[in-house]
């Protein structure tokens, strides 16, 4: 065990516990350590052989907000949605830090609701949600989130609801 | 109440204009990265952001995992520099490495892999900036370079690397003995770097 998983391992393609192992040999093994950085730098290169459609110009910010803490969408649909697959493509996350405090906030990009539908965003703590306001088309900055809560977004009748009602259509993670 | 109303940096872009730290090697970079400078790692996402998306992308097939993994690897970036530095490898390989490891732990974890064949189009694009020209060039010698390997040795390393399929998984699939997938891989890789090597390719950002 050893030699043959390097090109597994520079390829990202060994199960974790063949990994794992692999790095343990990789301490022991002078030749493997040399050889990888020369298969490190052909995987690389893989990487230059398609189309590479230049990003959006806001993930540099979000790159770039680095003292932030991330809190990850799970994208979740619980009922279908025309607009689902366009919420899903613009809404954006940045979490930033408040006053020194590691306070998170969450940015969403929301496409127009449809007609007759808001979007209401709540924070959600231990299954249940407290009202954190209605959104709007467009860039919309929630927070800072309560600790231990997490922030969900239903699609409500006009002019909100006081519990959630609607599909919830994102949700992240626990702050 | 604190509000967090305009944190993004760069929204008003009032604070500081980021300096001109072109002419600082990766290397210096990281270094000031690993001292908590910001213009550095703007710097480095300048020279391999694209690259970086266009890999993602390529593995999750999804605008927001992608740049999900991009940012992710980048943070990883920001907090490892200076540990990184010690090591002594490429930046711009630990860089794309670690932009890869997010992008097929996403995908495995999605489970939307799928394994497409490289497509060998080049698209005509309109005025090249210096950027596009450059990777148009790199991309054509690792184009050449893939071309040259024995198509078994191609395969196994295009399902693994783009498609995010592990070994065991690739010998099931294709139905092959694993020490064969690891000797096509192992095989084809070195081969790989042969080639590349003659070819003189450099993946670090001119």
């Amino acid at each position: 065990m050893g030699h043959d998983q390097a090109a597994g391992f520079v390829l990202d393609a060994l199960e974790p516990e063949e990994a794992q192992e692999f790095e343990r040999h990789l301490r022991l093994c002078p030749t493997c350590e040399d050889e990888l950085e020369a298969l490190r730098i052909a995987a690389a290169a893989l990487a230059f052989a398609g189309e590479l459609p230049p990003p959006r110009p806001s993930l540099r910010r979000r790159v770039l907000a680095v003292d932030a803490v991330v809190l990850r969408f799970r994208r979740r649909w619980t009922a279908p949605l025309a607009s689902a697959a366009a919420l899903a493509a613009c809404a954006a996350l940045v979490v930033g830090l408040t006053d020194g405090q590691r306070q998170p906030g969450v940015a969403l990009d929301l496409p127009a609701a449809p007609a007759g539908k808001v979007y209401e965003i709540w924070f959600v703590r231990h299954g249940h949600a407290v009202r954190a306001g209605l959104a709007r088309a467009g860039r919309n900055h929630v927070g800072p989130v309560p600790r231990g809560s997490a922030v969900a977004v239903t699609l409500e009748p006009a002019g909100g609801s006081p519990r959630p009602t609607g599909p919830l259509l994102m949700k992240t993670e626990t702050a | 109440m604190p509000t967090v109303s305009g944190f993004i940096r760069g929204d008003t872009g009032a604070q500081s204009r980021a300096r001109n730290l072109a002419h600082l090697s990766d290397e210096a970079l990281l270094a000031l990265c690993s001292r908590g400078d910001e213009d550095a790692l703007g710097e480095l996402y300048d020279r391999y952001g694209r690259v970086a998306y266009g890999l993602a992308l390529r593995i999750v097939r999804d605008r927001a995992l992608a740049e999900d993994a991009v940012q992710e690897a980048f943070l990883a970036v920001w907090r490892s520099a200076g540990a990184f530095l010690a090591d002594q490898g490429k930046p711009s390989t630990w860089i794309l490495t670690l932009v890869h490891r997010r992008a097929v732990d996403i995908v495995r974890r999605e489970e939307r892999r799928r394994a497409d064949p490289l497509e060998e189009t080049d698209q005509p694009t309109g005025e090249a900036t210096d950027e596009e020209a450059w990777l148009r060039a790199q991309r054509q010698v690792v184009q050449e370079a893939l071309r040259k390997l024995p198509p078994e040795q191609r395969e196994a390393i295009e399902l693994a690397y783009y498609g995010g399929f592990t070994q065991s998984e690739l010998a099931e699939k294709l139905g092959l003995p694993l020490g064969t997938i690891k000797s096509r891989m192992f095989t084809g890789l070195k081969r790989l770097r042969e080639l590349l090597a003659e070819a003189g390719l450099d993946v670090d950002a001119p």
